[in-house]
C-alpha cells in the first residue's frame, strides 16, 4: 500500500497531470480517479492533493475554474494547460525511462 | 510566456490573498462533503462518514497552510519583515550597523573575543580605519548575525 508519503513529490504531479489530461477533474474526482485506476494500489492520502495541485498551478501547468457540478454545487475544476501537456509528455518519458531501468536491475539475475 | 503567467498567478495571490484563502476552504469543504456523502451511500452513519473522511483527508490545517506555502509569499513575508527589522536598526545607527554588516561579511558572524577579532581585522588592512574609528570603541563589537550587543566594553 503506498501512502503519500511514499510517493515521491514528482510521482504526484505526474498522476495528477495523468489524470486531468482526458478532461476538467476536481480534487476529490482526482483522489478518486487515482484509487480506482490502481486498483486501490495508490491511496493517495487526499489531502496531500491540495498543495499539490496549487504548486502545479502557480507553474502554470494546470489552470482551475470554478464550476458547477452535477449535483448544482460549485467545484474548482482543474485542467492542463500547453505547458502542462508538454510538462506531462516530458513526465510520463522520463517515468517509463527510470521504470525501465530500475525493471532491469531488479529482473536481471 | 510561461513566467509572465507565473507571475500573474502569484500577484493574483498576494494582492487577494484573503479571498484565495477562502476559496480554498471552500474547495476542501467540498472535497469532504463529496467524501462524506459517498461515506454514507455506502451505508455508514453520518457520523462515521464525517469521521473517516476526515481520516483519509488527512489535517485540514496543516494542509491549508502547506497549500498557501505554495503561493509563494511566505518566504517572501519573512524577508520583508527582516529587512524592515534592518532597515529599523540602519536607521538608529546607520555607521554601527553597516559596520556590523560588514564585519560579519568579512570576518563571519561568529562572536569572538575582541583581541582575536581584532588581530583578525588588522589583517584586513583595508578594514583597519574603519575598525579604529572613535565611534566603534565605546560600542559592542561583536554581532551575530546583526543583533548588536550594545552594553559595555568587550571582552578581552
Amino acid at each position: 500500500m503506498g501512502k503519500p508519503n511514499d510517493l515521491v513529490q514528482g510521482t504526484l504531479d505526474l498522476l495528477i497531470l495523468k489524470t486531468i489530461a482526458p478532461e476538467p477533474k476536481h480534487g476529490w474526482a482526482i483522489a478518486k480517479r487515482i484509487q480506482q485506476i490502481s486498483r486501490d494500489v495508490l491511496q493517495v492520502q487526499q489531502g496531500s492533493l491540495y498543495p499539490a495541485l496549487h504548486r502545479l498551478e502557480q507553474k502554470a501547468w494546470i489552470k482551475a475554474k470554478w464550476k458547477e457540478t452535477e449535483t448544482g454545487r460549485q467545484a474548482k475544476f482543474y485542467s492542463l494547460t500547453a505547458a502542462g501537456r508538454a510538462q506531462l509528455e516530458k513526465e510520463a518519458a522520463n517515468w517509463s525511462r527510470l521504470s525501465s531501468a530500475i525493471n532491469l536491475v531488479v529482473e536481471t539475475t | 510566456m510561461l513566467w509572465i503567467r507565473r507571475f500573474l498567478l502569484r500577484l493574483q495571490t498576494l494582492v487577494r490573498r484573503h479571498r484565495s484563502a477562502q476559496l480554498l476552504n471552500d474547495e476542501i469543504q467540498f472535497h469532504l462533503e463529496q467524501q462524506i456523502a459517498e461515506n454514507i451511500a455506502a451505508g455508514m452513519t453520518r457520523e462515521e462518514a464525517r469521521h473517516t473522511a476526515m481520516r483519509s483527508f488527512g489535517n485540514p490545517t496543516v494542509l491549508k497552510e502547506e497549500t498557501r506555502d505554495t503561493w509563494g509569499w511566505t518566504r517572501l513575508e519573512q524577508i520583508a519583515q527582516d529587512l524592515r527589522f534592518a532597515a529599523r536598526m540602519l536607521r538608529k545607527s546607520p555607521g554601527f550597523a553597516w559596520i556590523q554588516q560588514l564585519r560579519v561579511l568579512l570576518v563571519g558572524g561568529v562572536p569572538l573575543p575582541y583581541r582575536r577579532a581584532r588581530r583578525r581585522a588588522r589583517g584586513l588592512f583595508f578594514l583597519a580605519p574603519v575598525f579604529r574609528a572613535p565611534s566603534f570603541s565605546s560600542a559592542g563589537l561583536f554581532s551575530i548575525n546583526g543583533f548588536c550587543r550594545q552594553s559595555g566594553h568587550p571582552p578581552g
